[in-house]
């Protein structure tokens, strides 16, 4: 090309500008000075001149009677011959044109080799007369257009459809393909029946690829899997790992290097984003330019030879000249700013320095250090950039982690397999040891909410002097710190009894060191209001024990344990003796569950009935203890004598389930998670119904997230099972399959995994490879050469050894 | 033992008992009652090799740790092998050292020795006189190998004019092993051997 015509190339292409077709546009091609385009769809087949001030129209090619062959799916202007067109149809035809035939119809040679749609058609860039097509049909063809027939098919065995087909503009016999699979192939054209090179490139289909015109080794190729990689290819063997790694958006359908820049390449994408985005490959996250003109996905993307001016098709009918300097520049825009945060509380902080200089006062928890930020940017970047400096600063939490106590909560919470006022008592204590006092009581709080025994666990025969039994003293623990609370709410000693007085005297002591403890415990900053809620509630229990005669035997003992609950509750420093009493066996008092049949004491519901209907300032906190009596207890309500009773008991138990389930969501708010999913597990069918199924769903991902973050992967797969929603368990049902091969002959083994069938000869396969037994438990298996066997042997041979216990010499690596 | 590695051992043995080689002859390997430790191997000679012809005697000593440690084997009868010792029988073979691989039997331990037999590496030599001899003399090499195995291993390939010489230097008062071992060295050079053994 003459200089002369270069100069007119830049000069005319001016402008941003845009021309209507008939319809979508499939494909787009210039000729070899780029100043004519041939734009071919299903319903438009056109060449245009490129002017000045816009398009016009040279040749409509769809003329005659329309077949088909003009639905055309590709198409390629002959790189060096002016005259000569290719294009790929939908029916499978690869067709020539000639536009020098007078008049009419120009259609010159049609060749009908290929069984299904033409994706891609292609000349050699320096043999004219060769054309490369890739079809649907899983194979590749050579057409010569000296003699207009097919000469060689590649890879006709293959079932995957071919998408791009290419030559090395670089290296003269190689042809580079890919396929429907993510695979990359490159072949020597003169070779059909051998592949140089096939190696998975994309996770999905990979749509287009192109060589890099002036980097001799590079090829990059995009796929369905939204990203667009650049290779270095040697020209011999072996996967290649990618050079570049750009992250679009959207599955990528076409690819094309911007001329006279060898980093940059422009994208544009098959589904949503309807944009051209011009690529650094060295900068994978934004793109350096986009243009926003179509209206619809882009389907074609020429450059006028000039890195300043491209045209592009697109299936909104348009065809559209893009000049460089109308593009946006998203970088530009960019907030130069980033902040992360570590699962481990760390947070990290990038910045430009020249606009940080005042964002760095706050930090009064974090002690920070400062990295040199070495990968972002060196100095030579082309000169569109800017040179800053940036900073990445890491700040590590210096007081307990969040994290911890995570860890140790996750992996010590028992979730199920035990009745539920155990699971709850064993957290609690969990809880309480990590030093996470609101939750501990939470539990505590659960456990009394909806367990039936904390009456009936108490035995029935049960003398004041002896030492409380361990559910007791646990469920009461309970009461007792929120129980002299009240002393604190003078309206409560409105209601007791006088009768009561006498108890109140004999607990005199403890009162005090309670109120103290209470007092300490309403300071509490992290007490969020729908606790406190039911503590008072729990309070008022309390006081209902005082209010009422003595003569019945159960409140003197709910009293008394009270006091003895009162002793070993205080939390802090009580702890351990009170754990020893935890640690009492349980068995002394029978099993709960079985105990949960049977109708607790109609006394003590009464009991708690009554007084609320003096206390109206409480009344609301009520209905937790009403619901709990009439949801769990429900023989206890035919045993009410007084039907006057039964009427609040039923209005109030609507309350009861809905605050816990705001707590829960409070914790989940709170990014607590990890109690909102482990207290609904526990109390499973008690809530399931109470919270939305979405919510569910929301608590358990979250939380399974952040236990994979943490690799809890046996705790993350525990709640997976226990989740009972559907969208959570699928999780679990996910890529269950293990398919297995014979590590000594290679064949995959298909029926019975133990069994190798090669040769005809059964034998047992892949043993242990150090003991040689038949593996029955965990099999630690490489995944790098197959081999493996018992987990012990297998963690001990590596101990002292590198390579594979086999020999093979791959070197296995444990982890 | 630990019981890895003695359920190991029975099934090797049963293996190396039950192979082709012991079939046809080619390996044996025999053990007391009840202890697996110490075991008495044996392998025939290459054809087409100094070795044809012999039968060599091994003792194998199995490690509590096996098959995490290699079993130590040396040659029980005595051989003229670049990588073998020619004094104490001790042997250089990469897969007995580091090269150990627990899928490694008894059997291929000793079909690894028999191709030992077949394919020396001088360069990586137990025995260095041995191998300097095999690299520079290679005739010298093979005509003692060949001797060293007709009068240790059972041989059949009687050389007279170095039977004559060893009992030469016998009748000088030498013990025959030492005298054998010095004209070996010596490249059968009568003089250069006994002085060796003066010195």
């Amino acid at each position: 090309m003459s200089r002369g015509t270069q100069e007119r190339v830049r000069s005319n292409a001016s402008k941003t500008m845009g021309i209507k077709l008939d319809g979508g546009i499939n494909a787009i091609s210039l000729n070899k000075d780029a100043t004519q385009v041939v734009a071919a769809g299903r319903q438009v087949f056109k060449i245009f001149h490129i002017e000045e001030m816009g398009f016009r129209e040279r040749i409509d090619l769809r003329v005659g009677r329309m077949n088909l062959n003009y639905s055309c799916n590709d198409v390629a202007w002959h790189p060096s011959k002016d005259e000569l067109i290719a294009t790929g149809a939908t029916n499978g035809a690869v067709i020539t044109w000639d536009l020098n035939k007078p008049q009419g119809n120009k259609m010159d040679q049609v060749f009908s080799d290929h069984k299904r749609t033409v994706h891609k058609v292609s000349f050699h860039p320096k043999e004219w007369y060769m054309l490369f097509s890739g079809s649907n049909d899983g194979s590749m063809k050579f057409f010569d257009l000296r003699s207009n027939k097919c000469e060689t098919t590649y890879g006709n065995g293959q079932s995957e459809c071919i998408r791009d087909v290419q030559c090395s503009p670089h290296q003269y016999f190689i042809l580079a393909a890919t396929l429907d699979n993510g695979h990359i192939q490159f072949w020597d054209y003169r070779v059909p029946d051998k592949v140089l090179l096939d190696f998975p490139g994309h996770n999905g289909p990979a749509f287009n690829l192109d060589w890099h015109p002036e980097e001799s080794k590079w090829i990059a190729t995009c796929g369905r899997d939204k990203i667009i990689k650049i290779w270095r290819w040697e020209g011999h063997g072996n996967v290649l790992e990618p050079e570049y790694t750009i992250y679009a958006i959207a599955s990528v359908n076409h690819i094309k290097w911007r001329p006279e820049k060898k980093y940059h390449i422009a994208s544009c994408s098959g589904v949503v984003d309807h944009t051209i985005c011009v690529w650094d490959v060295r900068r994978s996250y934004m793109p350096f330019a986009v243009f926003e003109e179509h209206k619809d996905i882009v389907t074609g993307i020429a450059w006028r030879q000039d890195p300043h001016v491209f045209l592009s098709g697109s299936k909104d009918s348009m065809l559209f000249q893009h000049k460089f300097k109308d593009a946006k520049r998203p970088a530009e825009s960019a907030n130069p700013v980033g902040v992360s945060m570590s699962i481990y509380d760390d947070v990290c902080h990038a910045f430009n320095k020249s606009s940080a200089r005042t964002s760095m006062q706050s930090q009064q928890n974090y002690a920070s250090t400062n990295f040199p930020m070495r990968f972002r940017r060196t100095p030579e970047v082309s000169e569109q950039y800017e040179r800053y400096e940036s900073s990445l600063l890491v700040h590590e939490q210096k007081e307990v982690k969040f994290s911890e106590s995570f860890i140790k909560s996750a992996k010590r919470y028992i979730l199920t397999g035990k009745p539920f006022p155990e699971l709850c008592e064993h957290n609690a204590q969990v809880a309480m040891d990590l030093g996470r006092h609101q939750i501990a009581q939470t539990w505590r709080m659960l456990r009394l909410f909806y367990c039936t025994d904390t009456a009936s666990a108490t035995p029935p025969v049960y003398t004041n002097k002896g030492i409380p039994p361990t559910e007791a003293n646990d469920s009461d623990k309970d009461i007792s710190a929120p129980q002299f609370a009240l002393n604190h709410l003078p309206s409560h000693h409105d209601f007791l009894n006088p009768t009561a007085s006498s108890a109140i005297d004999s607990t005199g002591v403890t009162d005090d060191n309670e109120s103290i403890v209470s007092d300490s415990e309403h300071d509490h900053p992290s007490y969020g209001a729908p606790m406190r809620g039911k503590r008072r509630h729990r309070s008022h229990d309390g006081a209902v024990d005082f209010y009422f005669p003595l003569g019945e035997g159960e409140e003197e003992e709910e009293e008394e344990e009270e006091e003895e609950g009162g002793v070993f509750g205080r939390y802090g420093d009580e702890m351990q003796e009170w754990n020893d009493y935890a640690g009492l066996p349980t068995e002394a008092f029978g099993q709960r569950h079985e105990i949960q049949d049977r109708p607790p004491s109609p006394d003590r519901l009464q009991d708690r009935i009554r007084p609320e209907s003096p206390v109206v300032p409480l009344l609301d906190l009520e209905p937790t203890a009403m619901t709990m009596n009439s949801q769990l207890f429900p023989s206890a309500r035919s045993l009410n004598q007084t039907p006057s009773k039964q009427l609040p008991e039923l209005q109030l138990s609507i309350k009861f389930t809905p605050i816990v389930v705001n707590m829960l969501s409070d914790y989940a708010e709170q990014g607590d998670v990890q109690m909102a999913v482990s207290a609904f597990i526990v109390l499973d069918s008690k809530i399931r119904n109470e919270i939305s199924s979405e919510i569910q769903e929301q608590w358990f991902m979250s939380y399974i997230d952040l236990l994979s973050r943490f690799k809890l992967w046996c705790v993350s797969n525990q709640v997976i099972k226990l989740s009972k929603h559907p969208a959570i368990e699928i999780l679990n049902q996910q890529s269950t399959t293990i398919y297995t091969k014979c590590n000594r002959c290679n064949q995959t083994l298909e029926k019975l995994s133990w069994v190798c069938c090669q040769k005809n000869r059964q034998s047992f396969t892949n043993p242990c490879s150090i003991c040689h037994l038949p593996v029955k438990g965990l099999y630690a298996w490489c995944q790098g050469c197959s081999h493996g066997g018992h987990l012990e042997h297998i963690r001990e041979w590596l101990k002292t050894n590198q390579y594979c216990p086999t020999g093979c010499g791959h070197q296995c690596e444990y982890t | 033992m630990a019981n890895i590695a003695a359920g190991r051992i029975q099934r090797e043995l049963r293996e190396v008992m039950n192979s082709d080689e012991a079939i046809k002859n080619q390996i044996k390997i025999e053990f007391p009652i009840d202890d697996y430790s110490e075991l008495q191997g044996e392998i025939i000679g290459p054809p087409e090799t100094p070795y044809q012809g012999g039968r060599f005697k091994l003792h194998i000593k199995v490690p509590e740790t096996y098959p995490f440690n290699p079993p130590q084997v040396k040659f029980v009868t005595k051989i003229w092998h670049p990588n073998i010792s020619s004094v104490t029988g001790a042997i250089c073979l990469d897969i007995l050292k580091d090269q150990w691989a627990a899928a490694m039997t008894l059997r291929t331990v000793l079909l690894s020795l028999q191709a030992l037999l077949a394919d020396a590496e001088p360069d990586d030599p137990q025995d260095a006189v041995v191998a300097k001899q095999y690299k520079d003399d290679h005739d010298e090499y093979i005509r003692t190998a060949k001797h060293w195995t007709t009068v240790y291993a059972g041989g059949n390939t009687k050389n007279q004019e170095l039977e004559q010489k060893v009992k030469q230097i016998v009748e000088m008062g030498f013990e025959e092993t030492c005298a054998r071992e010095a004209l070996s060295s010596s490249c059968w050079d009568v003089a250069k051997a006994i002085e060796n053994l003066m010195s």
